[in-house]
């Protein structure tokens, strides 16, 4: 049952379909209510979690069809429409998921959970090399801000400091949280520039957040000092450089001015 | 020469103490058989314990857990059988091939007066299809357990086809068998 008392489930209920009587997803509009079931209407299925992951009123029920044995995803895009036929059978239909940890996914047999912000948790098989195992996923909206890399729904500050501390990594990782957000296998100044640009709360979320400007100020530094900064991050000076420039950078937006980490002079002291 | 078509159709099975060859095809593996008999399980209401309703018209008999199924997943005609967990069942006279067509994924076991002679291989069928899965043994099984090894608890299969060769037909099976084996040595 998700928040709004929207419950999902199974139901044997007779749903008038040629006198089949089988167990079947099915979606109650509120407790007690007449239930209605997902599509296809003739296939055994259960439905395991609903949520309401935008802000537009789309309901999506995760569950399992247990003929095709493959995990499902229904939607209801508002209250006067029909519950749509389920579209997470095949893997990555449309390119409108994103499955984390590792690539080669077969199918994926079943969807445990979703929450309000259309993640889905379940369990599939991937082929390793040739090699078929058996692996949890997270599966991730690829419309959800990748910026976002603590998963606290805003990017800020937070996921500014997880960038720079990992500044230069080489990385295959790509996945929520890898900071190569870009999927460069490298993290950069690209990478950069696109948290930047994500500055600000995940689509959809009415949260309030420091504007960078603001972040600068309160760290002690002045906007033309972060200029100088991207400049010197995109220009030709050397790594053990731009290495100083990163450390003081994320001293100042700790505000831990004075922690003696950084190898060199401090580029912002006046 | 003329064996080699055939023998390039097959694929021998992860475990055995019988000699199976494992199609895909269907095509090909009713090409090999030639004769069989079929049960497409229509004629019953949605949910009916499939038990002894064809001991006498086909000599086989269902185990419990076995139960007719109306669903568009059976492509054929949208009627076949749903086990739970699985679908057990024996024959009056030993076989030497079967098939099914099935959805979502299944393993055979073929069993000899009670001893499991062949573990297939598990097989998928691609999602909203049905799939072709056929044994064809050289040597005789009285019955067979139908399962999903992976993520188990239920199994769906439409057309049951089994068989035993023709008189006659025994030698032509006895060849193939002897040019698959020439052929995995060469």
């Amino acid at each position: 049952m998700n928040s709004s008392g929207h419950v999902i489930g199974s139901s044997s209920h007779n749903f008038g379909l040629g006198g089949q009587c089988k167990a079947h997803a099915a979606f109650w509009p509120s407790v007690g209510g007449t239930p209605v079931p997902l599509p296809p209407d003739d296939r055994e299925t259960s439905g395991y979690a609903i949520a309401a992951p935008f802000t537009n009123g789309e309901l999506h029920a995760v569950g399992v069809d247990w003929e095709q044995n493959v995990a499902m995803l229904w939607r209801r895009v508002d209250t006067s429409s029909l519950w749509e036929p389920p579209i997470l059978s095949d893997v990555n239909v449309g390119g409108n998921i994103i499955l984390c940890g590792q690539e080669g996914w077969e199918r994926l047999y079943r969807a445990y959970d979703i929450n309000d912000h259309g993640w889905i948790v379940g369990a599939g098989q991937l082929d390793a090399d040739g090699f078929f195992a058996h692996r949890g996923f997270v599966m991730i909206p690829s419309t959800y801000c990748t910026a976002d890399l603590n998963g606290d729904f805003i990017v800020d500050v937070l996921d500014l400091l997880i960038l720079l501390s990992a500044w230069g990594l080489y990385t295959t990782t790509h996945c929520f949280g890898s900071p190569d957000i870009n999927n460069s296998d490298v993290v950069d100044v690209q990478d950069l520039l696109i948290l930047l640009g994500a500055w600000g709360p995940c689509p959809g979320m009415g949260i309030e957040v420091m504007t960078l400007n603001e972040q600068l100020t309160a760290a002690g530094l002045t906007g033309q000092q972060w200029n100088d900064y991207q400049s010197i991050m995109t220009g030709s000076s050397s790594q053990a450089t731009k290495d100083n420039w990163t450390c003081w950078i994320m001293n100042y937006l700790m505000q831990c001015k004075n922690c003696p980490l950084c190898p060199g002079r401090d580029p912002f002291a006046n | 020469m003329r064996l080699i078509p055939f023998i390039t159709m097959y694929v021998l099975g992860p475990s055995a103490s019988a000699s199976v060859v494992e199609y895909t095809d269907k095509t090909s593996w009713h090409s090999a058989v030639g004769t069989y008999s079929t049960i497409d399980f229509t004629g019953h209401p949605n949910g009916m314990p499939i038990t002894t309703q064809y001991s006498e018209s086909h000599g086989i008999t269902f185990a419990p857990g076995s139960q007719t199924h109306h669903s568009s997943s059976f492509t054929n005609d949208g009627q076949g059988l749903r086990g739970q967990p699985s679908s057990h069942f024996a024959f009056y006279t030993p076989m030497q091939w079967i098939a099914v067509e099935f959805t979502g994924n299944i393993v055979f076991d073929l069993y000899f007066k009670g001893e499991l002679i062949y573990t297939s291989t598990e097989r998928w069928a691609p999602i909203n299809q049905v799939a072709f899965f056929g044994l064809i043994s050289n040597t005789p099984f009285d019955e067979v357990h139908l399962y999903r090894a992976t993520f188990g608890g239920l199994v769906f299969y439409d057309d049951l086809y089994f068989g035993v060769p023709a008189p006659g037909a025994l030698g032509v099976f006895a060849l193939a068998a002897f040019g698959c084996r020439r052929r995995r040595r060469s």
